[in-house]
C-alpha cells in the first residue's frame, strides 16, 4: 500500500472495492495535507466555529464515500475540489438548519450530493434507523455494513466466519428480514411509508 | 443505470402502486443502512485523529534526541580532534622522554589462600521436590474454555452486546442538557464527541447526573473498541449502586471483559458470578444464557 501513486482515479478505484483498500483510500484522503485545513478556513470564515469545522470535514468524507460507491461522483473535478465542495453544501446547509440564513444556498455548488428528499429523510428518521439498528445485534450490524458495501457472500463468510457463503447468505438475510420488521413495527416508519403512496 | 431503462423503470413503477411501495420501502433501508457505514467509518476517523496526535507527541521528542545526538558527535569528533592536535605539540616541542629502565619485580608475599569456610550443623533447606509436596497446589483456575473449538470470545460479546440496553427507554426526556446531547452523539455515533466531552468522573458519591454522563462514556468507549476504559468505567458505574445504572454497569462490565479475553479470564468469572448470584438482576437471563454459552459452571 505504501508504494501505491495516490492519484484521484486510485483514490475512487479503493473507495469502490471496499475492504482494506477503501480504508487506506479514506485515510489517505482524511489525512491529505492541506484539506482540511481548507474546509475549517471556509466554515471559520462562514460563522462556524473550529468544532464545526471539524464536524463538516468529517460529514464530507462519510458523504463524499457514499456518493463514490453509489457512482455519484463523475470526475468532472478533482477529488479535492468536489471533497471541498460537499463540505461547503453542508455547511450552508447546517446554518439553514440552524436558522442562520445566507445567501448562499446549497445549489451554489456543483458537488452532487443527494435528493434533497433523500437527505431529508436521512436527517429526520435517523433516530428511528438508529433505534431499529440497536436492537438487531452487533454481529447483524457488522454483516449489513458488509453487505451494504457489496462485498460478496464469500467475502462475508470469511470475515465474519460462517462456514460458506450460503450460510452468510441465510444469515444475510435473516438480518434484514429483523431489520425490516423492526422498521415497519415503528408507527413513524409505517406512516413514512403510507406517505409516499 | 442507463437513462433509458431509469426511464423505463420509472414509468413501470408510475404504472404498478405496489411495485413502486415496494421500491420506496428498500429505499428506506438502503438508507437506514448506510448508517451502519456511517458509524464505522466515524470510528476509523477517530483512530485515525488518535494516530496522528500520538506521532506529533513523538515528534517533537524525536527531533530532540536527534539534535543531541548531533550534538554528542560533534562533541565526539572536537575532542579527538584537540587530542590530537595536544599530542602533535607536545611530540614536536618536547624533550625526549626517559628511558624505561626494567627492575626485577619484588616478590610479594602470597597472599592467604581462600578457605572455604566449614560448613556448620544448620538445617539444609527443603529441596524443590520437597516444597512442592508440601505446598497446598494452588487452586485451579475454573476452565472457562469448553473441550473442543475455541471460543471467539468477541463474537460471543457482540451476540449479547445491545446499545439498547444502555440507553433509557423511548419517550424518557429525564437527564440534563449535556446527558441528552449525549445520548443524541451516540445515537448518531459520533462517539469521539462523548469520550472528548465527558472526562472519567470517579467522585466516590457521584450525583445521578454523573452516572448518567459516565454511562454514555463507557457505552462511547466500548463502541470505540476501546475495551479496557469501558471496563474501568462500567466498573466504576456498578460500584455507585445507583440504580438502574449500576446493574446496567455491570453487565457492560461482563461484555467488556469478555472483549478482553483470554487476558481478563480472572476478572470475568467473579463478574460473572455478581450478577448469577441474584436472580432479581435485570441482566440474570442474559448473564445464565452467557455462561451456558461459555459453559461455566
Amino acid at each position: 500500500m505504501a508504494n501505491i501513486d495516490w492519484s484521484d482515479e486510485a483514490l475512487v478505484s479503493g473507495i469502490r472495492a471496499g475492504g482494506s483498500a477503501r480504508d487506506e483510500a479514506l485515510k489517505r484522503l482524511y489525512l491529505m495535507p492541506g484539506l482540511r485545513e481548507t474546509v475549517i478556513r471556509h466554515v471559520l470564515a462562514n460563522g462556524g466555529s473550529r468544532q464545526d469545522a471539524q464536524d463538516i470535514f468529517q460529514e464530507a468524507l462519510v458523504i463524499l464515500d457514499r456518493n463514490v460507491r453509489e457512482g455519484r461522483y463523475e470526475a468532472r473535478s478533482a477529488l479535492s475540489t468536489y471533497f471541498v465542495a460537499i463540505a461547503k453544501w453542508r455547511w450552508v446547509t447546517v446554518r439553514r438548519q440552524m436558522g442562520r440564513y445566507t445567501d448562499l444556498s446549497p445549489t451554489h455548488y456543483d458537488a452532487e450530493v443527494e435528493s434533497p428528499e433523500t437527505a431529508a429523510i436521512r436527517e429526520e428518521y435517523r433516530e428511528l434507523f438508529q433505534e431499529a439498528l440497536s436492537q438487531i445485534g452487533e454481529r447483524c450490524r457488522e454483516l449489513l455494513r458488509l453487505y451494504q458495501l457489496d462485498h460478496s457472500m464469500e467475502e462475508i463468510a470469511q470475515i465474519m466466519h460462517y462456514n460458506s457463503a450460503d450460510v452468510a447468505k441465510k444469515e444475510a438475510y435473516r438480518c434484514r428480514m429483523r431489520f425490516r420488521e423492526l422498521l415497519q413495527n415503528n408507527p413513524t416508519f409505517a406512516a413514512l411509508l403510507e406517505n409516499r403512496r | 443505470m442507463p437513462v433509458e431503462e431509469r426511464r423505463a423503470f420509472e414509468a413501470e413503477l408510475a404504472r404498478d402502486p405496489e411495485l413502486e411501495a415496494l421500491v420506496h420501502q428498500h429505499r428506506l433501508e438502503h438508507i437506514g443502512l448506510e448508517l451502519l457505514v456511517e458509524r464505522d467509518l466515524r470510528a476509523k476517523m477517530e483512530l485515525w485523529d488518535r494516530e496522528t496526535d500520538l506521532l506529533q507527541q513523538l515528534r517533537p521528542k524525536r527531533a530532540k534526541t536527534y539534535r543531541l545526538i548531533w550534538i554528542a558527535r560533534a562533541a565526539a569528533v572536537a575532542l579527538v580532534l584537540a587530542a590530537g592536535y595536544w599530542f602533535i605539540i607536545r611530540k614536536s616541542g618536547e624533550a625526549p622522554a626517559p628511558q624505561v629502565v626494567q627492575t626485577r619485580p619484588e616478590r610479594k608475599g602470597q597472599p592467604p589462600a581462600w578457605r572455604k569456610p566449614q560448613r556448620r550443623n544448620e538445617p539444609t533447606s527443603p529441596s524443590s521436590a520437597e516444597v512442592a509436596q508440601n505446598e497446598l497446589p494452588p487452586a485451579p483456575i475454573e476452565e472457562m474454555q469448553p473441550e473442543g473449538p475455541a471460543i471467539d470470545y468477541a463474537a460471543v460479546a457482540d451476540d449479547f452486546f445491545r446499545e439498547q440496553d444502555f440507553l433509557p427507554p423511548r419517550g424518557v426526556k429525564g437527564g440534563s442538557a449535556a446527558y441528552l446531547q449525549g445520548l443524541r452523539s451516540l445515537q448518531d455515533g459520533r462517539y469521539q464527541d462523548i469520550t472528548q466531552t465527558i472526562k472519567p468522573d470517579l467522585l466516590s458519591s457521584p450525583t445521578t447526573e454523573v452516572v448518567q454522563q459516565q454511562e454514555l462514556l463507557a457505552v462511547a468507549h466500548y463502541q470505540s473498541r476501546q475495551y479496557a476504559d469501558a471496563e474501568t468505567t462500567f466498573r466504576y458505574i456498578a460500584t455507585t449502586g445507583i440504580q438502574p445504572y449500576a446493574q446496567r454497569a455491570e453487565w457492560g462490565l461482563v461484555l467488556s471483559l469478555l472483549k478482553q479475553m483470554p487476558q481478563r479470564r480472572s476478572a470475568l468469572q467473579p463478574a460473572l458470578e455478581a450478577i448469577l448470584s441474584r436472580p432479581e438482576h435485570p441482566f440474570y437471563a442474559k448473564a445464565q444464557q452467557l455462561a451456558k454459552h461459555l459453559k461455566v459452571e
